[in-house]
């Protein structure tokens, strides 16, 4: 299940193009739902470990992938890898909700473009304990609790 | 520091097109777009220079930069002249508030690349946020700057309307809407007064000033979206629309075509500032009388005015690009 803190977190790692390149072994470019996602998101196939052919970059190493693919990738391979989902654009959102049916997966979300249209699986709000089922109940409390919601404080 | 900026960043096989005219340019969409890879390319350029490969060519001359944790933002931006300044996502003190206040003062642009909703101190415009497009010529790919949203047509029918402005936007709002009309009292309190009006109004029409809202624009717009009770308006600002006016237009050159060869990003940190400010200039000079925000002049009441606010404000709905 996805859990999620809609907020900024200083905890959440923004950084996801360096803590990736300093952590993933090449075997995580074997695996097929990572070249899946490579694919639908980059819209590049993975050749071998280490090379990666993309329609704009030409033939790049997996440290050139971007940002939002790299934050799948380690949410999926990783345990305990914690990250504000504003690092994923909409094309991740069927990713993110992909790995949260294999595994316990925990984010943050600072900013409102992630929309998870279509959501038919639970996910956990941290600010306050509750379920959101539908994308109209994550749409809503997304609306409450990011960038002070519904409330003046700290803005201007 | 003033100005429109045309960037052309080329590199072996990828073509970057960008094009700067305001303050604050914030640049968002989905993941494999190029947004790192362009500032990649701009930090490598900018320690290399030609040495790097990359080629830079702009139509005027301007300094760049790319900040990072590591920079002393402080004196970065006490210093700066002339400059654009490109900021990650990943740079943490772009979601700090203290932060966010002194780009206001710097000398400079910036050019934020981030999805992050954390930016209400920086009075940025609903048009100044883009996404990144791709397009293949032969072997080489083009990358520009496409605007997330776009201004339409509104149907002319409300049954209640907020405004961000409670001064006099929302006086001339009162004059122009036969319905009732009420202030949201700020930026910050559009949301929420737009959730409590939507549970009690079918045809909610909430007026805005664009070129200092694209900070609230996708929570309130997805607000209406979900309720599908509310369209936004966002001229650039009230005082906008009246510099359109006939008795005013006559005396600009330029001003509302290419703000950005007119405005100061150093003393006005969004052209709505700009537009106030220019309207001041030439209501005491050209109409004798003394505009201020706190109260409509009686002038700005006549008939001829409000029908000429109603026409402009129509034309000013918030879509989506698609």
């Amino acid at each position: 299940m996805l859990a999620i803190y809609f907020g900024y977190d200083e905890d959440a790692i923004l950084s996801v193009d360096t803590f990736f390149n300093n952590t993933y072994e090449d075997e995580w470019m074997d695996d097929p739902f990572v070249q899946r996602m490579i694919k639908a998101v980059d819209a590049s196939d993975v050749e071998s470990q280490h090379c990666i052919m993309s329609p704009v970059l030409g033939q790049i190493p997996p440290e050139r992938l971007s940002g939002g693919v790299k934050a799948l990738i380690c949410l999926y391979m990783l345990d305990d890898f914690y990250t504000d989902l504003i690092v994923c654009g909409g094309n991740c959102e069927p990713f993110v909700l992909e790995i949260a049916r294999q595994k316990d997966i925990k984010c943050s979300l600072s900013g409102y473009d992630i929309l998870f249209q279509g959501l038919q699986q639970p996910v956990r709000c941290l600010n306050d304990g509750s379920i959101m089922e539908t994308q109209e109940d994550f749409a809503r409390k997304k609306l409450q609790y990011v960038g002070g919601g519904y409330s003046d404080e700290g803005k201007i | 520091m003033k100005g429109k900026f045309d960037l052309n960043i080329v590199s072996r096989k990828a073509v970057y097109h960008l094009e700067i005219e305001r303050k604050i340019t914030v640049i968002k969409g989905n993941s494999g777009t190029g947004k790192s890879s362009l500032l990649r390319l701009i930090a490598d350029y900018l320690e290399l220079g030609k040495d790097s490969g990359i080629k830079l060519s702009q139509d005027k001359p301007v300094r760049m930069l790319v900040l990072r944790n590591s920079s002393d933002w402080v004196e970065i931006l006490n210093d700066i002249h002339d400059a654009i300044v490109f900021i990650d996502e990943d740079v943490r003190c772009l979601y700090d508030d203290a932060f966010q206040r002194a780009i206001w003062k710097a000398d400079c642009y910036a050019v934020i690349v981030s999805r992050s909703g954390m930016f209400q101190a920086l009075p940025y415009a609903i048009a100044s946020i883009y996404e990144l497009r791709t397009t293949r010529q032969g072997k080489t790919t083009i990358t520009s700057m496409y605007e997330l949203y776009q201004a339409g047509r509104a149907e002319k029918h409300a049954d209640y309307v907020l405004t961000e402005d409670s001064h006099s936007g929302w006086e001339m709002a009162q004059l122009a809407f036969p319905c009732p009309v009420e202030p949201t009292n700020g930026n910050s309190n559009v949301l929420k007064e737009l959730k409590h009006a939507a549970s009690e109004h079918q045809d909610i029409c909430l007026i805005v000033d664009g070129a200092a809202f694209g900070g609230f624009i996708e929570p309130v717009l997805q607000l209406a979206e979900m309720t599908g009770r509310a369209k936004i308006l966002a001229p650039e600002s009230f005082e906008y629309i009246l510099l359109q006016s006939d008795s005013l237009s006559k005396y600009l050159t330029n001003e509302l075509v290419a703000t950005y060869d007119y405005c100061d990003c150093q003393e006005y940190i969004s052209w709505e500032k700009y537009y106030e400010a220019l309207l001041v200039r030439l209501a005491a000079e050209h109409l004798r009388i003394s505009y201020q925000k706190s109260k409509l002049p009686e002038l700005f009441k006549n008939p001829q005015y409000v029908a000429a606010y109603l026409d402009v404000i129509w034309n000013h709905l918030v879509k989506r690009t698609s």
